[in-house]
């Protein structure tokens, strides 16, 4: 069966039933479960919802110490605007031509997203096998996003005036924390907290999501929902490497208070591009490879941001390509 | 880390590596048995760049030397080399070769064993590998000096000269990855095989050195180790900058 023999299913988002507009039917249309015969579907069908959840990371932050998930150098890190752009769901099944497809786009406030999270898609009807190949994208927002509260309208506006498909702006702090402008040992100063307010253009599509315990895609049950999870991580701008099918790494942070180059407190984007990789990135803590050419701490940010699309908590979805 | 592997020994041609690599290679291989896929084996080769006047900052620098340890490698049919992803390689080198990486005649550096398929993605080592095997890294005896590379070269600025040498190690960062983690690959390689010819470009890898800050440190003459600034700079070319590009051509 082809695109044209699917059914299209009325999305039963129910935050969004108010907002029918010409873009959201057209992203109904585009949701297409197959369910015939020809391309393997099942008599057998279920639901599909799929909602974004934040990172604990990015409500409640990361403190120091020596957990997995802990800042090592002694950093902690706190967010007080987090949105991004999320969407594009998609599912196949590698057995069959059966495909699910929601085009819709989403700007999200993570910092503030509600308890269970933001269902931005609804499937019925689904063939209740094994669908292991899921997608989604993080884009660049253009015209046409829609949100979800209790994400703004001015922070949707700002997104795409922008063209972000993340930004975050919070601050490390430590309380016996030093700056030392580019690395350097004999330039450090006390800097007990450093600001950042970083909109990253890193729209990427990201495939092949697995669970942590490698499961690809997700399971639908008879006459039951499954729910789907892309999660969105706080963290992985402090990774020592760039991760791949599991988040074997550390965290750092001190990278960020050496990029202040003014020592005023903030680091921003433009003093990133200006400090070399080997100056804030030493090789006895951090590997660089797998992740393109990284020249300055502003690649290493950016290319970071590109592995942010993680799926049912911490599995990760190794498939990634860069979108315009 | 670096200080629990001892130097190695230099050897003037390529070795295979231990036991503890060969029981690796094993358990491959029977990862790999019952695919289905028919079983190739193609030579390798490395091919390296001139030396060259290359521009860094404002210094101009010129290699004399760029001695090189590079494998084992694995070629993975996953978009990520990474270990995590591609335990099972479709195919592999399991030498690891000494190479003059100024030379461009073509330098054997092994066999790639394994079998048919699209590869998308290498994940390899420069000369000093950490296996699942093995408690810390371990260099090969192909590695100089028991470093991945020896580099040694001249960066002149008007009238100022800095002569200088590098013994670089490039190390994976965990127990059983590789020091790079992964890099591109496009090939299908069919049953008649492949040549696959392993570019380097060491000139770049010097390029990314803050002269300005190594002159400044060791006036007229720096020997670049471990723990220091421009060593950094020049892994962080190694891996992520300028790392090896891999190209498959069809056989003779």
């Amino acid at each position: 069966m082809n695109r044209d023999d699917f059914q299209p299913h009325e999305d039963s988002m129910p935050l969004n039933t108010t907002k029918v507009t010409l873009p959201l039917a057209l992203a109904a249309l585009a949701l297409t479960p197959g369910c015939g015969d020809d391309d393997g579907g099942t008599s057998e069908v279920g639901s599909v919802q799929v909602f974004v959840e934040p990172e604990d990371s990015i409500p409640e932050g990361l403190t120091p110490g020596d957990g997995e998930e802990n800042i090592a150098d002694g950093w902690s890190v706190t967010y007080d605007r987090f949105l991004v752009t999320i969407g594009n769901v998609r599912a196949a099944r590698s057995d069959a031509d059966e495909t699910l497809a929601n085009t819709k786009v989403h700007v999200l406030d993570l910092k503030n997203s509600p308890a269970g999270g933001y269902v931005i898609s609804e499937f019925t009807d689904v063939s209740a096998v094994r669908w292991d190949r899921f997608g989604f994208d993080l884009p660049n927002a253009g015209a046409g996003a829609a949100t979800l509260p209790p994400t703004t309208a001015a922070d949707v506006d700002f997104m795409i005036q922008n063209r972000y498909s993340i930004y975050f702006e919070g601050s490390i702090d430590k309380a016996d924390g030093e700056s030392c402008p580019s690395g350097d040992p004999a330039a450090c100063v006390p800097a007990s907290k450093v600001t950042f307010r970083w909109g990253l253009s890193a729209g990427t599509a990201f495939d092949d999501c697995a669970t942590e315990d490698g499961f690809t895609g997700f399971a639908v049950p008879a006459s039951g929902t499954v729910q789907v999870k892309p999660t969105i991580h706080g963290d992985h701008w402090f990774f020592n490497n760039f991760t791949a099918g599991a988040e074997l790494t550390k965290r750092y942070a001190q990278y960020i208070a050496d990029c202040d180059l003014d020592g005023d407190g903030e680091t921003t984007l433009d003093e990133l591009r200006m400090v070399s990789a080997a100056d804030v990135f030493p090789t006895s803590k951090y590997n660089l490879s797998g992740a393109g050419n990284i020249q300055n701490a502003y690649d290493y940010v950016l290319a970071q941001a590109r592995t942010l699309g993680d799926f049912q908590g911490d599995g990760e979805c190794p498939t990634r390509e860069t979108l315009p | 880390m670096k200080n629990a592997m001892p130097p190695r020994p230099s050897r003037p041609r390529p070795a295979r590596p231990g036991a503890p690599f060969a029981a690796a290679i094993v358990l491959l291989a029977a990862g790999c048995s019952g695919t289905g896929q028919p079983e190739i084996a193609y030579d390798a080769h490395a091919v390296g760049t001139p030396s060259r006047e290359i521009a860094a900052g404002d210094w101009t620098v010129t290699l004399d030397e760029a001695t090189v340890a590079f494998g084992p490698v694995l070629l993975c049919a996953s978009a990520s080399g990474s270990a995590t992803l591609c335990e099972t390689a479709l195919s592999e080198i399991t030498d690891i070769a000494r190479i003059d990486a100024l030379d461009p005649e073509p330098q054997r550096i092994g066999v790639v064993r394994g079998f048919t398929g699209t590869i998308r993605s290498a994940s390899f080592d420069f000369g000093i590998h950490w296996f699942m095997t093995e408690s810390s890294p371990v260099a090969a005896p192909a590695a100089p000096g028991g470093h991945s590379a020896r580099l040694r070269g001249r960066a002149t600025r008007g009238d100022e000269a800095l002569d200088f040498t590098a013994d670089v190690k490039v190390l994976a960062q965990f127990q059983g990855q590789r020091a790079v983690t992964s890099v591109p690959a496009n090939a299908t390689v069919g049953e008649e095989g492949a040549v696959l010819t392993v570019h380097f470009d060491p000139s770049a890898w010097v390029a990314a050195i803050d002269f300005d800050e190594l002159a400044a440190e060791a006036p007229g003459s720096a020997a670049i180790t471990p723990g220091d600034r421009a060593h950094d700079a020049i892994v962080i070319a190694m891996v992520a900058q300028r790392p090896p590009e891999l190209v498959w051509s069809a056989p003779p």
